[in-house]
């Protein structure tokens, strides 16, 4: 992804996630930091189910993370950043990770090419024993 | 060199001033006993400097901590000369309990032998007391949000409101699993539209909800399965399978009605 220069619009947010509960409040506190920058009611949908497969992933492959919120503005569009970020195991193979249906936690395995999916830009960044960053964007035309 | 030195002093001056300001700070010697305090560490606790001064540092401990082959271990490893940091339960004047973010770091000599001990100490009891707090409400919410009702002769309702966890899900199974039995309910429909998001983990959860109510013999129909909810599952890649879905909690309701025989009309 190539870095932004932003403007702004809405303070940046951060929810700090260390246990199921805090998955909640960072789910709600997406969908309605969406619908302040005016995604629809379908994206903010979207963008709050990103969110907590992200925030779900820090809790049961991390233990603790962060999620941060920020509004991107461009001359052209507005969109959303979400970076999920933890001190965790890391990925052991990335590429495994993003294929569907495959899971080292017992799950559907659909996580994150799910969350790619639903969102525009998707990066990730993870290390073994340091931890893992992702970042995902989605735009709305203005 | 020498405005060098006394710049470098300045700054360590600077450094232990802004500590000393802002965060509690103790000095023990290697046998445990407290050598002084300051002002932010003794209110934390509620204790003057007269009247911790010489004594151990276990009077901030529970008992039982106290007497701990851990205790004793955590003395030895100061003694080791190294450094422990964390979240500790102490116990203040008169038996009030305080929560602290604390760092003790042993300070060496200069033969490399620990002299003393730094501790540095944060009061974090009152957002201790909010997390418990909050804790406790979202435990509380839970609760009360799975409610089974009897829609009709054996049709079941259950709506799921909120965040869907996996305490939550095991309640929802439970419940749902007794309510099928008590009542020989033959259908039972489970409304998600209250859920915020419906990601792959809740999806997980309800599948294996439906996968279990049909084992007992009886059908679940999902409902609440909105445009949004949609395009998002689909998004994401879950595969309902074998799961009958309806958009409205009306539709499958209908749905229910029929497949016992049961039509509603008009009068």
């Amino acid at each position: 992804m190539i870095p932004l220069l932003t403007m702004p619009l809405l303070n940046a947010e951060t929810f700090s996630i260390a246990g199921e509960t805090d998955v909640a409040y960072a789910v709600l506190g997406a969908k309605n930091y969406a619908k302040q920058i005016g995604f629809t009611e379908v994206d903010q949908y979207m963008i709050a189910t990103a969110v907590s497969e992200l925030a779900r992933n820090i809790f049961v492959y991390a233990k603790r993370g962060t999620i941060h919120l920020n509004a991107l503005e461009t001359p052209l569009k507005r969109g959303i950043e979400v970076v999920a970020e933890d001190f965790g195991p890391g990925i052991r193979d990335i590429d495994q990770a993003m294929t569907d249906s495959f899971s080292t936690g017992g799950t559907l395995g659909v996580g994150l090419p799910g969350t790619r999916r639903l969102m525009d830009d998707f990066q990730i960044d993870t290390n073994p024993d340091v931890g893992t960053k992702i970042t995902i964007r989605k735009w709305r035309s203005r | 060199m020498d405005t060098q030195k006394t710049q470098m002093d300045n700054t360590h001056q600077a450094i232990i001033s802004a500590i000393d300001k802002s965060q509690g700070t103790v000095e023990f010697n290697m046998d445990g006993t407290i050598i002084t305090a300051n002002d932010n560490f003794l209110k934390i606790l509620g204790y003057t400097l007269e009247e911790v001064q010489g004594q151990h540092h276990r009077i901030f401990c529970e008992e039982s901590y106290a007497g701990s082959q851990e205790y004793q271990e955590f003395w030895e490893k100061m003694n080791r000369g190294e450094f422990d940091s964390g979240e500790y339960k102490r116990i203040g004047k008169n038996g009030r309990e305080a929560y602290i973010q604390a760092t003790y770091n042993p300070i060496l000599d200069l033969s490399g032998k620990p002299m003393k001990v730094l501790k540095i100490a944060t009061d974090v009891t009152e957002q201790k007391r909010l997390d418990a707090e909050r804790t406790e409400q979202a435990a509380l919410i839970m609760e009360m949000s799975t409610p089974v009702m009897q829609l009709w002769d054996k049709i079941l309702l259950l709506p799921i409101v909120g965040l869907v966890d996996s305490r939550r899900v095991q309640l929802i199974m439970e419940t749902a699993l007794q309510m099928i039995s008590d009542y020989q309910a033959e259908i039972i429909i489970l409304d998600i539209q209250g859920v915020p998001a419906v990601d792959s983990a809740v999806a997980n959860h309800l599948i294996k909800v439906t996968k279990a109510t049909k084992l007992m013999g009886c059908t679940c129909i999902v409902t609440g399965i909105s445009p949004k909810v949609s395009q998002a599952l689909v998004n994401l890649g879950i595969e309902l399978g074998e799961i009958l879905t309806q958009s409205t909690l009306k539709h499958g309701v209908n749905t229910a009605l029929k497949k016992i025989g049961v039509e509603l009309t008009h009068i």
